[in-house]
């Protein structure tokens, strides 16, 4: 039989997935279940019974044991980190998709207007969408029951990395794209259309009540739909107003924000540009030159050549030696361009944009010759040098850092959104800026240097879902812990911000996470331990802190 | 509940289709010849037409990886409607909002899967990695993949 939507057939295959589960390592107790339901077939996707070995810490025999694993794996960091007395379903399969998808995933229902149960405290905003695992671990009971809460569709054409230890060199490593995909499913987007500024159903969505503009300090969940489909566009202008994830991102975002400024004359502020992946890292002196237009004399291939793409040697190298070279975008790699300009003695190179469009992104390519730095500016900006040179003027650069801006907040430390011109609706809003740096979850793109830490310093995503209400509660009793809780031990420590943007309750989760793979009480209690000492060495904690920390570990080992 | 406005008129009345198709259903199930999920998909998209311009965005573009070589290689024009054609199966939207319902209790809830799908989808590299984006519209997707969207590796 196959299961589609039928309830019956959730409960069974869940109760199947478990069984598969147990007989399998877990990297943790979980606080929050998350239950992984196989709704696939037998013999496909999590059922392929292709013999494989083992890899990346991930013991399966099978790809499909192999695939469950790992993304039991990332279920259960989640669950790891969150705490909830209410089950949350994720309906997965792996089917099919062709080569250029990974997955997909959407929450399945949203929730408002839901009152808590006993303690627990139900909405905290009303007439407000919620996801529904948070609206269930807000109210203490499942408010829809057998339906899932997320959905998950994976491809079983893509070549994921299946290990557990991320080590996935040229691969994409199929835990983190998990982390991601779950993440969206536990809160981290907005309901809003970006394309027209419209709420769902009319009411707002619990993203919305922390998406601040800039301009007027006014969150989304106030605006109209003209004057969200409006904020949406204005790049570097939308932040995340959460307090916890304020207080990491000087944890966690590097200062460093990547500039091009106009000396002379000053065409505009400062504005942001694309990094690249090749050449020498931007710096906060930066390159100041002259621009010159590069020209390479040819406008093949047709027809998207031009004079000024630097995809052949230049013809004006003699004007172009100790400048910054201005290249159109489009035709051949961005290694080439950058190469035939360093070639004829350029300083830096700008590649200006041929689609319209805010913000640049990357530029992507790999060549160990190319020395100088390159980055992308928008078309327009590229319009108006050209302009400026075409008079002909001197126009005068820096190209680097702003060491006073972190990469990815705002001038006041506040986490951007991603906002584009034009929106790009399943990216906008709804990730990171990706000028993030160092690189985040929740960006819209998946970075190879992503880990599978949720938490300050590596990341800042279980920081907006405190802030979007995933509460600590660590005895579901509804109520926020006051007292950091290990397990099932009270340590009798409050819970205090530590200077790595954690707060003290999630690192202590993080180390029970790390140390539940421990065989005894002897061990684990070591293992929490050392963590702990080792924190106290770092002066992330205090003495009291670790010693609190450590007796504790010595009551709790196996209590979840 | 409201009848959809769209349904079918002149075949026979709404109790004696709702039997047929129980009855089909069941002995489909009885049977285990209930469509799989793979299949389901293959049906949708041989449902679901697909757009001509997003075809030809795609087709050229390095959106494919040689298997001799490992090397992202131009698709072709099938190769790209085929891709067109699964991207539209994962995002197409349904035509309007997701209807809500109201509980006694005054809770409101509204079913989003569908609505509010977000689909990763990746481009080969030269070094053999995958660019990704998460994206949730059809045009989105293809303008990542044909290069319009993100600036990473012009080809």
């Amino acid at each position: 039989m196959t299961c589609t939507q039928l309830v019956s057939c959730l409960r069974a295959l869940s109760m199947v997935s478990a069984a598969a589960v147990l007989a399998v390592p877990t990297p943790a107790y979980s606080a929050a279940k998350i239950t992984v339901v196989n709704a696939d077939g037998p013999g496909e996707g999590f059922n392929d019974p292709t013999p494989v070995a083992p890899v990346g810490g991930n013991p399966g025999t099978t790809r499909g044991q192999q695939r469950l694993i790992a993304f039991q794996y990332a279920a259960d960091l989640w669950g790891a980190t969150l705490d909830s007395n209410v089950e949350i379903v994720v309906r997965a399969v792996f089917d099919p998709l062709g080569p250029n998808v990974l997955g997909s995933a959407s929450t399945v229902s949203v929730v408002a207007n839901f009152p808590g149960v006993g303690a627990f405290p139900g909405a905290a905003f009303a007439q407000t969408w919620y996801p529904s695992a948070l609206a269930d671990k807000r109210a203490g009971t499942e408010l829809l029951p057998g339906i899932p809460d997320i959905v998950a569709n994976f491809n079983s054409d893509f070549d994921f990395y299946l290990g557990l230890d991320n080590n996935h060199g040229a691969r994409n490593d199929l835990v983190v794209v998990v982390l991601h995909e779950l993440a969206h499913g536990l809160g981290f987007f907005s309901l809003v259309d970006p394309s027209s500024g419209q709420n769902l159903r009319g009411k707002t969505d619990v993203f919305s009540q922390f998406t601040l503009d800039t301009a007027d300090h006014t969150l989304w969940s106030d605006y109209g739909s003209g004057q969200r489909k409006a904020s949406a566009l204005r790049v570097d202008g939308v932040v995340w107003d959460g307090a916890n994830t304020f207080a990491a991102v000087p944890h966690v975002l590097e200062f460093g924000r990547p500039q091009l400024t106009f000396n002379s004359p000053v065409l505009s502020d400062p504005v942001r540009v694309g990094t690249a992946s090749f050449g020498p890292e931007l710096t906060a002196g930066g390159v100041t030159g002259d621009v010159v237009l590069a020209l390479d004399g040819s406008t093949a291939p047709a027809p998207t050549g031009t004079l000024s793409d630097a995809c052949q040697p230049l013809t004006n190298g003699p004007a172009m030696a100790g400048h910054i070279a201005l290249v159109d975008r489009g035709t051949c790699t961005f290694v080439v361009k950058a190469a035939n300009a360093q070639a004829a003695g350029a300083i830096a190179v700008l590649v200006a944009n041929n689609v319209a469009g805010d913000p640049p992104l990357g530029l992507g390519g790999v060549d160990p010759t190319i020395t100088i730095p390159s980055a992308l500016i928008t078309l327009a900006e590229g319009n108006a040098i050209k302009a400026q040179l075409a008079l002909p003027a001197v126009v005068n650069v820096t190209l680097g850092l702003d060491l006073t801006v972190r990469a990815g907040a705002d001038a006041a430390g506040r986490p951007q959104l991603f906002a584009t011109n034009p929106v790009q609706p399943g990216s906008s809003i709804s990730h990171w800026d990706p000028i993030a740096f160092r690189d985040l979850l929740m960006e819209p793109a998946i970075n190879p240097d992503l880990t599978h830490e949720v938490i300050p310093p590596f990341d800042m995503t279980l920081t907006q879902l405190r802030d979007i209400g995933w509460f600590l509660d660590a005895d579901l009793n509804g109520i926020t812990d006051q007292t950091v809780i290990l397990g099932t031990c009270n340590t009798g420590l409050p819970d205090v911000l530590l200077s790595n943007g954690a707060a003290l309750a999630d690192q202590a989760r993080v180390w029970y996470r790390l140390c539940s793979g421990t065989k005894n009480v002897g061990q684990f209690s070591s293992c929490v331990g050392k963590l702990a000492a080792d924190a106290r060495k770092d002066g992330l904690i205090t003495t009291a802190q670790k010693d609190a920390i450590t007796a504790c570990a010595s009551q709790t080992f196996g209590t979840q | 509940m409201q009848r959809s406005s769209a349904a079918p008129r002149g075949r026979g009345t709404p109790v004696s289709r709702g039997l047929r198709v129980l009855l089909v259903a069941a002995a489909l199930i009885a049977s285990g010849t209930a469509i799989p999920p793979p299949l389901r998909a293959l049906n949708a998209q041989a449902r679901t037409p697909v757009r001509e311009d997003l075809v030809r965005k795609l087709t050229g573009k390095k959106i494919r990886v040689d298997k001799q070589t490992g090397q992202p290689r131009a698709a072709s024009e099938a190769e790209a409607r085929a891709t067109v054609q699964q991207l539209t199966t994962l995002l197409e939207h349904p035509a309007g909002p997701p209807t809500v319902s109201d509980r006694s209790n005054g809770m409101q809830v509204a079913r989003v899967d569908g609505y509010l799908n977000r689909v990763i989808v990746g481009r080969p590299l030269p070094d053999g990695r995958f660019e990704t984006r998460c994206v949730s519209t059809l045009d989105e997707a293809v303008a990542f993949l044909g290069g319009d969207l993100a600036a990473l590796e012009d080809r």
